[in-house]
C-alpha cells in the first residue's frame, strides 16, 4: 500500500502508540490504586487517631471494671505502663509488676512505657509507623508499691498530675511515630529494654517532670498524643463505685437493724445532719434526722479472736472514731430473778471510755436456804445506738457472772434487742450469778432488803462493757469488703436519706407505704434504672454527688468542701425534695447533672 | 529484486510483546494484591461495624445477642437471648442487630461473601462483687444483677493453636490478650473461608466452636501452622461496660 506521499507504511507508529497507551494505562491503574502522598499522610493520621481512641476506650473500660472488682483495694486507680524490661518477654503487654492478684501492677511515679495492651483486653495496637503505643499515668493514680494505698474519689486527687501543653491529664497515650534522627528503636526481643527517649519526642521524652507536649508534627516531633482527662475518667469510676457500693456496702446497711436479734422490720439509722463532710465531720446520726450524711461513726476497730474478747478501740485520729458516743443509761436498768435467790434491788454506775456499766444487784434467800446463786434477766439501755450502724455483740466478756451455765463460755445470752424511738437500744440479757459471787451483806446492808433478818441478803456485781453493742461490720475499718469505701473517703461525697417510717423514731412495727400513700409514704426517685416504673417504694437511699459541675444554682461551679448541698448535688437532690432524681435527662444533656442514686432498701 | 525491509522483524516484535506482557503482568499482580487488600480492609471495616452494632444492641436491650445458627436465618438463637444455642460457633445475628450487607439467608457476610462469625462469653463470670448468675452477657437481668465487676471467664485469644513459642511473636504467654478480658469476638474466615480443606490448624481452631480463638498475622500454607487469613476483632468487657454505664444501663 502506498501513502499519500508515496511511501510505504510499516505500521510502526501504531505499535508504538499501542505501547504508549499500554504503558499509560498501566501507570494509571497503578496510580489509581496508590493513594497520593497527601492521602497517605491523611490515612496514617486517621489510623493513629483510631488506635489511640481504641486504646483510650479500653483503658476507661478496664479501669471501671477493675474499680468494681471486689478485691481491688484502690478502686479508681490506673494500670501501670509495661515495664521496659518486659518488652519481648512473657510479661509483654502487661502492667509493670502485674500479678493475678494485682492485675494493674505497681510502678514508680512518672513511669512511662508501652501501653499494657493485654491487660486492657486489646491486641497489640500499632500506630501508622508500626510502633506499639506508649502510655503514662499520673503519680497519684497508680500504685507505687505493693500494698500501698491511694485515696481516689470524686474530689481526690484534685488533679490528674500530668501537664500536657498546659492541660491537666490523668493519663496520656502516645503513638510514637517513626524514629527521628538520633532515635534508635529496640528489637523488642527481650535483649535491650526500650528507652523512652528513643520513642517519644521533645518534652515527652523526659516524663519524670510530668510535663508533656501535644503539638503539630515537625522534623523534631512526630508523636501523636491522646489525653485522658480527670473529667472523662471520673464518671466511669463513680459508676463502678456505685455498683460496688450496691453490692458490698448497701446490704450490710440494710440489714443492720432489720434482722435478729433486732425486731425484724425494716429499720435504718438516723442521718447525720448535713454539714461540711470533708473536714472533721464525725458522721454521727442525730435523733429525728432523716436526710443528711451517712451515719458512719464507729467505736472499735476489727473483730477480736478468740472470743470472748473485746474489740480494740478505734483510731482517735479518725474524725469518725468516737468510742464515747454511745453511753449506758444506768437509770433504765431493770433486773428480774428467774431462779435461785430473789431479786431485791440494784444500783448501777458507769465509768471509763468506752463506758462500762457496773451494777450491784441485791438479792435474798430464805433463812434456812444457803443457795446464793441467782438466774436473772436484765434489761440495759444504751443511748445513741440508732445514730450509727451497730450490732449486738454477744461475745464480749462480762465480769461477775457464771460463765459455764448460760451460753458458755460467755455466761450470758442476749435474748432481744430493741431500737427505741429516741435512738437508744435496749438489750435483754439472761445470765446467772454463782453462789460464791454473792457477798453476804452486813446487817445494815441487809436492812435494805426490807425484810429484816428473815432472809439472808446478798450483793452481786456485774460489769457490762459498751462493746455489747459494737460497730456493725459495714463500718469496721478492717472489713475487707467495705473498708475501701471509707478509706477512699467516698462517704464524704454521699447524701443519705430514709423514709421517716423506717427511722428509729417510728414506733415498731416500722415500714413505709408505697406511693400513692396518704400517710407514712416511702421515698421516691425518678428514672431509677433498677425499676421499670418508679413506684415510690424506697425505704432508704444514698446519692453519690459525683465531681463538681457548673449548675443552674451554681453558675460559677460547685465549690467544695462545702456545707451547702447545692455544692454537692443537683436538681431535687440538693433541695431535699422528693422525688429524688436518679437521672435528669434535660440536665444531663447539658452536663449539669451527675448524681447517682443507690437504693439501700425498698418495699 | 529484493525489496527493502520496513517495520519490525519478528524478533523485535517478540521483544516488544514480551516487555508489554511483563509490564501488564506486573500491573495485574499489583492489581490483584490491591484488590485483596481492599477486601481485607472492607472486611475489617465490616467487623468493626459489627462490633459497634453489637455494643449498640447491648445498650438497647441490656444484653448482648446470642450468635445466630444455621437454622435461625440471621436471628439470634434462641430468640430473646439467655443461654445461647451455640455461643462460640455461631454467626453474627445480622437480622437481630440490623447489620448489612447480608446473604440471601440474612447472615452478614465479609468481602469474600462468607458469613461473619460471632462468639460471646457465656459461662459464669468471675470476680463479681457478690453473687452471680450465668449466662452473664446474654441475659439482661443477670447482667444487671451481676454488675460490672464481673469478668468474662471463657473467651481466650491466642496467637497459636499449637503450643507456646511456636510463633516468635507469641512469646511464651501465647495469649494475645489477658485472660478474663474479652466479652465477645467477631471474625471473618478470610478469603479461603469457603474452601473446605484449605484451612491451617489455626483457622480450624477458630471454626471448632470452642472458646479459644487464634488471632495472628496472615500466613501462607508453608508457614508454621499453615495458612491463616482469618480476621479477628475481640471486644473487651471493659469497653462494653463503659458504654453501658454511659448509656445509663449499668450500674
Amino acid at each position: 500500500m502506498r501513502g499519500v506521499l508515496g511511501r510505504r507504511e510499516g505500521g510502526v507508529a501504531l505499535i508504538a502508540l499501542l505501547a504508549v497507551i499500554a504503558l499509560g494505562a498501566t501507570y494509571y491503574l497503578y496510580a489509581s490504586f496508590n493513594a497520593s502522598p497527601t492521602r497517605a499522610v491523611l490515612a496514617k493520621s486517621v489510623h493513629d487517631a483510631e488506635v489511640l481512641a481504641r486504646a483510650k476506650a479500653a483503658l476507661l473500660g478496664q479501669v471501671a471494671l477493675n474499680t468494681a472488682s471486689s478485691n481491688e483495694t484502690n478502686p479508681g486507680r490506673l494500670p501501670c505502663p509495661e515495664a521496659a524490661s518486659d518488652a519481648g518477654t512473657a510479661n509483654e503487654g502487661l502492667p509493670a509488676g502485674a500479678t493475678p492478684a494485682n492485675p494493674f501492677g505497681v510502678c514508680a511515679a512518672g513511669s512511662t512505657g508501652r501501653l499494657p495492651w493485654k491487660a486492657l483486653g486489646l491486641e497489640k495496637l500499632l500506630d501508622s509507623s508500626g510502633e506499639a503505643l506508649w502510655y503514662t499515668a499520673g503519680a497519684a493514680w497508680v500504685q507505687p508499691s505493693a500494698g500501698a494505698t491511694l485515696v481516689i474519689n470524686s474530689e481526690m486527687p484534685a488533679t490528674g498530675g500530668l501537664n500536657v501543653s498546659g492541660t491537666d491529664a490523668v493519663a496520656i497515650v502516645f503513638a510514637p511515630g517513626a524514629a527521628l534522627p538520633g532515635q534508635t528503636r529496640s528489637a523488642m526481643d527481650g535483649t535491650a529494654a526500650p528507652q523512652v527517649a528513643n520513642y517519644l519526642d521533645g518534652e515527652n521524652a523526659t516524663p519524670l517532670d510530668g510535663v508533656f507536649t501535644a503539638q503539630a508534627a515537625s522534623d523534631t516531633y512526630n508523636d501523636r498524643v491522646l489525653v485522658l482527662a480527670r473529667e472523662e475518667l471520673l464518671p466511669h469510676i463513680e459508676a463502678a463505685v456505685a455498683d460496688r457500693f450496691e453490692r458490698q456496702v448497701a446490704p450490710g446497711m440494710r440489714d443492720a437493724y432489720s434482722v435478729a436479734p433486732w425486731s425484724a422490720t425494716p429499720t435504718l439509722p438516723f442521718a447525720a445532719p448535713f454539714g461540711n463532710p470533708s473536714a472533721t465531720n464525725a458522721f454521727r446520726g442525730s435523733a429525728s434526722t432523716t436526710r443528711g450524711l451517712l451515719p458512719v461513726t464507729y467505736a472499735t476497730s476489727g473483730a477480736c479472736a478468740p472470743a470472748p474478747c473485746t474489740p480494740a478501740a478505734c483510731d482517735p485520729s479518725d474524725p469518725r472514731c468516737d468510742p464515747s458516743f454511745m453511753t449506758w443509761q444506768p437509770a433504765a436498768v431493770t433486773v428480774a430473778s428467774t431462779g435461785g435467790a430473789t431479786y431485791r434491788e440494784h444500783t448501777c454506775t458507769v465509768s471509763g471510755s468506752p463506758q462500762v456499766l457496773t451494777c450491784k444487784i441485791r438479792a435474798s434467800t430464805a433463812l434456812l436456804s444457803f443457795s446464793q446463786a441467782m438466774s436473772f434477766d436484765m434489761n440495759v439501755r444504751m443511748s445513741n445506738v440508732g445514730m450509727g450502724f451497730r450490732r449486738v455483740n454477744g461475745t464480749v466478756p462480762v465480769a461477775g457472772i457464771n460463765t459455764t451455765t448460760v451460753n458458755p463460755p460467755y455466761g450470758y445470752r442476749i435474748n432481744s434487742a430493741t431500737l427505741n424511738t429516741d435512738g437508744s437500744a435496749t438489750l435483754q440479757i439472761s445470765s446467772r450469778f454463782d453462789a460464791a459471787s454473792g457477798a453476804i451483806l452486813p446487817l445494815l446492808g441487809a436492812l435494805t432488803c426490807q425484810i429484816l433478818f428473815i432472809p439472808l441478803c446478798f450483793e452481786y456485781t456485774i460489769s457490762l462493757p459498751a462493746a455489747l453493742i459494737s460497730d456493725h461490720a459495714v463500718v469496721d475499718p478492717t472489713n475487707a469488703s467495705t473498708s475501701w469505701f471509707f478509706r477512699n473517703r467516698w462517704h464524704e461525697t454521699v447524701h443519705y436519706a430514709i423514709a421517716p417510717g423506717v427511722a428509729p423514731s417510728r414506733a415498731a412495727p416500722r415500714g413505709c407505704n408505697t406511693l400513692p400513700a396518704a400517710t407514712n409514704a416511702c421515698l421516691q426517685a425518678s428514672y431509677l434504672p433498677s425499676m421499670e416504673i418508679d413506684e415510690g417504694s424506697l425505704r432508704g437511699l444514698v446519692v453519690f454527688a459525683g465531681r463538681p459541675l457548673v449548675t443552674a444554682a451554681r453558675p460559677a461551679g460547685q465549690v467544695r468542701p462545702s456545707a451547702d448541698p447545692l455544692d454537692w448535688f443537683e436538681d431535687a437532690n440538693a433541695l431535699a425534695q422528693t422525688p429524688y432524681a436518679a437521672r435528669a435527662p434535660a440536665l444531663a444533656a447539658q452536663r449539669t447533672f451527675n448524681d447517682r442514686i443507690v437504693v439501700l432498701d425498698n418495699n | 529484486m529484493r525489496r527493502a525491509s520496513s517495520g519490525f522483524s519478528l524478533v523485535e516484535l517478540a521483544v516488544v510483546a514480551a516487555i508489554v506482557a511483563l509490564l501488564l503482568g506486573s500491573a495485574m499482580m499489583t492489581l490483584s494484591a490491591q484488590a485483596e487488600q481492599r477486601a481485607i480492609d472492607e472486611t475489617r471495616r465490616r467487623l468493626d461495624t459489627a462490633a459497634e452494632a453489637l455494643v449498640s444492641f447491648a445498650v438497647m436491650h441490656g444484653r448482648l445477642p446470642c450468635p445466630a445458627v444455621n437454622a435461625s436465618t440471621g436471628d439470634e438463637a434462641p430468640a430473646g437471648g439467655g443461654a445461647c444455642t451455640n455461643p462460640y460457633g455461631g454467626f453474627l445475628p445480622a437480622r437481630s442487630i440490623g447489620m448489612q450487607p447480608t446473604d440471601g439467608s440474612f447472615y452478614a457476610i465479609d468481602a469474600w461473601g462468607n458469613r461473619i462469625r460471632y462468639a460471646v462469653s457465656s459461662v459464669a463470670p468471675t470476680g463479681c462483687s457478690g453473687t452471680s448468675n450465668a449466662p452473664h452477657f446474654t441475659h439482661a437481668t443477670n447482667l444487671k444483677t451481676n454488675g460490672l465487676s464481673c469478668k468474662p471467664n471463657d473467651l481466650d485469644i491466642v496467637c497459636s493453636s499449637v503450643a507456646a513459642g511456636v510463633n516468635a511473636a507469641c512469646n511464651t504467654g501465647v495469649r494475645v490478650v489477658s485472660a478474663q478480658t474479652i466479652a465477645f469476638v467477631v471474625f471473618s474466615t478470610g478469603a479461603n473461608g469457603a474452601l473446605v480443606g484449605s484451612y491451617g490448624v489455626d483457622e480450624i481452631e477458630n471454626a471448632n466452636s470452642d472458646a479459644r480463638f487464634v488471632s495472628r498475622t496472615r500466613s501462607a500454607s508453608e508457614a508454621t501452622n499453615g495458612t491463616y487469613d482469618d480476621l479477628v476483632v475481640a471486644v473487651p468487657a471493659g469497653v462494653l461496660y463503659s458504654r453501658l454505664v454511659a448509656a445509663g444501663v449499668l450500674p
